[in-house]
């Protein structure tokens, strides 16, 4: 048995560590900001500085994560989120599974970054390190002092502690728990990165394009990693009984979600600036506003502002993170208006038929996704603010509205590419249409003449959540919402095969076989391609979202023999069985299934997990037979000891499996874009530098490289290869008929302890009452639109999970919409003036007299072609 | 396994917290100015910015070959926009080479003084004093270095005045002073190996380091310059010796 060595000090040492971080982000905040006003021995010292505050930081981690392993419960933190019946490894999860951990967890995430930063800017950037160091230092402040006073996970009780810890939430205890959150905050703290260098941008005044090279391979990391943060959380959601599936537009989604749509919108418009030195404004604002989000999103998920399932407790840290947000909201402003003069570049476009002007139209849609979003988030706080009553803004309102949007988007990814820079003229584009446009049509022709044979019909019975004219022009879209995406799907995907396929034939021309071709074709333009198949990846998760327009549900109480059927499925329940481990008991129901009559042998065995420490929280263990058509879902609710009784859901949810695999493309995707190149890694010298040392460190270094990123994307496919998952939220309810589901599915509980959950999924007495009544109130033939009016007049807004649309309340979507529109009108007209400024500098350009060729002008023009020589040699 | 978790994490808090000092020692060492300062050098910022233009030009123009390769954009267009780009591309090349014309008579006038007073051969005054191109010429700025400047950052406001000011070092290369030492060698324009005097090719790195006749008035030039310093025309291996050693 280990014997805790300096015990009575590890709360001081936590302390103090913090108390060190603190100081030593002071000190180099003021060492750097002395660096800007050009003294290089400060700049030295700044970097040491950062080297020091990153050790303070490992330091208070490795002390907490002690004290957990030491079962030190003197510490509030440690007695409220372990126990000493916890694995080493769940100890190690705990650090992020509370409130203040994770905020330095956060912090230490981000000493991690910065540290790598400081190593990479070695040498290079030199006029902007000073004020980058001194913008992490002060987001380093803004945690300690959050660290120190109101979310101190040192802080000790008073009377020396209990005896046992209270434990982890059981919920928490899983493998998700070690690699979704860590994976998430990498990809939310990254963008303090990319912010600091914009900003340090701003106040150094130099604002042409190194600082876009600069931030280039960070956002892209960051943008890896929050990619793969959501994907994780899909999973998880998606394993969790309860949540609705994959994606349930929880507050907390929301605010990682919105973080990744300006982050893609930056990733796009970078690209114009890099090429044409166009929308500097745009793209300083466009990292601002991401580094805010993420801000704004820890915020949201701390403060406890909306009632959203994550629950994390309220507390006070709220009030600090508004002042922070106030503070950068005025500081970001002013600098931007400040440098604002050295901003505005000449913005000329040849044509509106141009890949410069796709990609304006791109960030349109994104950013208003972003506005959509964030209002429908804040609706509940708007509601309550001034309408003096709280509303809830449910998933059927975020899939209304988000569906045509991200269509939109999926088609404008398959259409960019073919479009040329600057300008595309008509013929050609038209050349580069046919292909696509001919997939996309016998897609759609292939899915509507086979789909309906095989149960995926082309046309749905889509629901709508408005009436009237809004409502009839929604509905028709959204029955004809999977023709419209496997279209879509079929053009993007043409476009993208079509892309690599024109490339690889250019270079086999030139004598390569087909193979080297799209090597060297990929290798060469690594971001391009690597983006290509990003865009593929989406397609592929876009054929699964498509899939749930075609969800089964069938639920049964069945005694041990009792068989259920949902389709091809048939199922037969054997019994329960009971297992025991030190920190649960678990029942499982066994279930013998048969497809298409015909017995596989397979048993499929949901269960409830019922803890030492909370067995008030008993979890629901899923049992999930997964395939590309579909996936069976199976959820045991309840099982009486006595008389073996248990009740099941079981859903068909085609076509999941297709999110995971494209979701899989996506962050292969990224690792091809940040393949690195030696010179992006080492300083200039010693990528170039010849001799064995030198060429087995380059080689070094991008295998670490290449092999940390292989192992990321490799992430989601461990995850998905374990089988059990577990969930808070008991619930299966029986539901008779379609209608009887949508009704349910639009109320939500309004019992007091249950907030947000729909009738449909909670299981507590109040809702079975409810649900008996209503069902009662529809045999007597009242329609569904006069229960959800009177629901909603008994209980509020707030119970039910589409927000009212009368009066001034429609401003909730017709805001955004005519944001959107507005937004669409501005790019047009940005467009044409564009377009007009570039047409009279070529005039004026044609009227200066032409001058004749000089010698020296052929020396440039040989000199022209070396320069592409050698970059033809480099790629 | 349990009792090594916890030792491994005190080790680590033991290694942050000395990690922490050794830096905040060096840190406040460095402040004081107590070691040798050795940051990388100021780029000068012009200069930067028509690097980093004619980069995304080239690119560009690259780019477009391969989207009219690949059949994205129609030739006339094609021809029109890629004049266009190669008209800004040359310009940028232009100004850069301007932008080294003080630089060369600074170095000149400093190589004149050097020699004086030192009896180098007139091959390594000829490899130190011609035309070329930017890489070139960076190695040259390295030799108008004056010996005991320190390097410093600039502020904002001073970055103007630091173009205009004296070329200082850029690359830790050797200085031309150190070539005084190393007898008639001829020294490589690209690696600054020494080489036999009747060298045609770098022992090191085979670029060549022999003086490069200019194919229209004969002067000679440097063994890497790109256009001839006193006529202008572009100078290639060929005329040299055809080909690099095998």
């Amino acid at each position: 048995m280990f014997r805790p060595v300096l015990t009575p000090d590890i709360p001081f040492f936590g302390d103090l560590a913090v108390c060190l971080i603190l100081v030593s982000a002071a000190y180099t905040l003021a060492l750097s900001l002395g660096a800007a006003s050009g003294r290089a021995h400060l700049l030295v010292a700044a970097r040491a500085g950062t080297f020091a505050t990153c050790g303070f930081v490992l330091m208070a981690v490795a002390v907490l994560a002690y004290a957990f392993q030491t079962h030190d419960f003197r510490i509030t933190y440690v007695a409220r989120y372990s126990d000493r019946s916890m694995p080493w490894w769940y100890l190690v999860t705990s650090l992020w599974g509370g409130q203040d951990g994770s905020l330095l967890w956060w912090t230490f995430l981000m000493s991690g970054y910065t540290a790598a930063l400081t190593v990479w800017m070695r040498g290079r950037y030199v006029e902007l390190q000073p004020y980058v160091l001194a913008t992490l230092m002060g987001i380093f402040l803004f945690f300690g002092i959050l660290l120190l006073f109101p979310a101190n996970p040192f802080a000790t009780y008073l009377d020396g502690g209990p005896a046992d810890g209270e434990g982890l939430n059981p919920l928490l205890q899983n493998y998700w728990m070690a690699i979704h959150p860590p994976s998430l905050y990498m990809g939310f703290v990254g963008w303090s990165v990319p912010f600091s260098i914009v900003f340090a941008a701003l106040l150094s005044g130099r604002l042409d394009n190194e600082w876009v090279h600069m931030a280039r391979p960070w956002a892209m990391v960051t943008w890896a990693f929050l990619s793969l943060g959501l994907l994780l959380g899909c999973l998880w959601s998606y394993e969790e009984l309860g949540w609705g599936g994959y994606w349930a537009w929880d507050p907390v989604e929301n605010a990682s979600f919105m973080p990744w749509l300006t982050g893609t919108a930056y990733l796009h418009s970078a690209l114009i600036q890099e090429r044409r030195s166009m929308l500097k404004v745009w793209n300083v604002f466009l990292i601002c506003l991401t580094f805010f989000m993420t801000i704004f999103g820890t915020f949201l998920t701390r403060s406890g502002l909306i009632a959203s399932v994550h629950a994390f407790a309220q507390s006070d840290i709220g009030t600090y993170f508004v002042w922070f947000m106030v503070f950068l909201a005025v500081v970001i402003t002013a600098a931007i208006l400040y440098r604002l003069p050295k901003l505005v570049g000449t913005h000329r476009i040849e044509s509106m038929l141009s890949r410069e002007f796709a990609f304006l139209v791109n960030n349109w849609i994104l950013l208003g996704m972003t506005v959509g979003v964030l209002g429908a988030t804040l609706w509940p706080k708007i509601s309550d603010f001034v309408y003096g009553e709280e509303a809830t803004v449910g998933p059927p309102f975020f899939n209304e509205w988000m569906t045509p949007l991200g269509l939109a988007l999926l088609f404008l990814a398959g259409l960019g590419p073919l479009i040329a820079w600057r300008k595309a003229s008509g013929r050609s584009l038209l050349m580069s249409l046919r292909a696509p446009a001919i997939t996309a049509v016998v897609a759609g022709a292939v899915h509507a003449l086979v789909g309906g044979m095989i149960g995926r019909p082309a046309i749905v019975n889509g629901e709508t959540i408005y009436g009237g004219g809004l409502g009839a022009i929604m509905g028709v879209f959204h029955d004809a919402a999977p023709l419209v995406s496997s279209v879509t799907c079929g053009f993007v995907a043409a476009s993208i095969v079509q892309e690599f396929a024109r490339g690889a034939a250019v270079r086999m021309r030139k004598g390569e076989s087909l193979f080297t071709a799209l090597f060297k074709l990929v290798a060469r333009a690594r971001r391009r391609y690597g983006g290509y198949v990003v865009h593929l990846g989406i397609v592929f998760m876009f054929v699964g979202f498509t899939g749930a327009a075609y969800d089964r549900t069938e639920e049964a109480a069945l005694l041990p023999g009792g068989t259920m059927d949902l389709g091809e499925y048939d199922l037969q329940y054997e019994g329960p069985r009971r297992e025991v481990d030190p920190t649960k008991q678990m029942i499982f129901t066994d279930m013998l299934l048969t497809r298409h009559g015909a017995a596989s042998g397979q048993r499929v065995s949901p269960a409830k997990f019922i803890y030492r420490l909370r067995p008030e929280m008993p979890t629901t263990e899923v049992a999930i037979h997964s395939r590309p058509s579909e996936d069976l879902y199976v959820i045991m609710a309840t099982v009486d000891p006595q008389t073996r009784r248990a009740t099941f859901q079981v859903k068909v949810r085609p076509l999941v499996w297709w999110i995971w695999f494209g979701g899989m493309l996506v962050l292969l995707g990224c690792v091809i874009s940040l393949w690195p190149r030696t010179v992006d890694l080492l300083r200039a010298e010693d990528a170039r530098a010849k001799g064995p040392g030198k060429r087995a460190l380059r080689l070094a270094t991008t295998a670490f490289v290449a092999l940390l990123l292989a192992f990321l994307a490799s992430l989601p496919a461990w995850a998905s290869a374990q089988a059990d998952s577990s969930s808070l939220h008991a619930g299966t309810v029986v539901i008779h008929d379609d209608e009887e589901r949508q009704l349910f599915h639009t109320l939500l509980c309004d019992c007091g302890s249950c907030e947000r959950l729909a009738l449909d999924t909670c299981a507590c007495s109040w809702a079975e009452d409810k649900r008996a009544e209503l069902r009662a109130r529809m045999a007597a033939g009242e329609p569904n639109e006069t229960l959800i009016r009177s629901y909603r007049a008994q209980y509020g807004d707030a119970s039910i999970s589409i927000p009212s649309d009368e009066g001034s309340r429609k401003v909730l979507w017709v805001g955004p919409l005519v944001a959107l529109v507005l937004g669409g009108g501005a790019v047009v007209v940005m467009g044409r003036r564009w377009q007009r400024a570039y047409a009279e500098a070529t005039d004026a350009r044609a009227a200066e007299p032409a001058v004749a060729p000089t010698a020296a002008d052929a020396g440039y023009e040989s000199a022209l072609e070396d320069e592409l020589r050698r970059h033809e040699d480099e790629s | 396994m349990n009792d090594v978790i916890p030792w491994f994490f005190l080790t680590l808090a033991a290694a942050g917290l000395l990690t922490a000092l050794f830096f905040l020692w060096q840190s406040i060492r460095a402040a004081l100015g107590v070691v040798e300062v050795g940051v990388g050098d100021n780029a000068d910022r012009d200069r930067a910015r028509l690097l980093e233009r004619k980069a995304a030009l080239v690119d560009g123009i690259a780019d477009l070959r391969f989207e009219h390769d690949a059949g994205k954009i129609t030739t006339e267009d094609f021809a029109v926009v890629d004049a266009q780009m190669r008209a800004e591309a040359k310009e940028v090349l232009r100004a850069l080479d301007e932008e080294l014309t003080p630089y060369r008579a600074e170095a000149e006038r400093l190589i004149e003084a050097h020699l004086a007073g030192s009896s180098l051969s007139s091959d390594a005054s000829g490899l130190l004093s011609g035309d070329g191109d930017a890489e070139g010429a960076d190695t040259r700025r390295a030799s108008s270095r004056p010996p005991a400047r320190r390097a410093s950052v600039p502020a904002p406001g001073e970055a103007d005045a630091d173009a205009a000011a004296p070329p200082r070092r850029r690359r830790s290369r050797p200085s031309a002073s150190d070539s005084g030492s190393r007898d008639n060698h001829l020294l490589c324009p690209q690696c600054m190996a020494p080489n036999v005097p009747e060298a045609e090719f770098c022992v090191e790195c085979q670029a060549r380091v022999a003086p490069l006749p200019c194919g229209a008035c004969e002067t000679v030039n440097d063994a890497d310059a790109t256009f001839c310093k006193k006529c202008g025309a572009a100078l290639s291996a060929r005329d040299g010796v055809e080909g690099r050693p095998s």
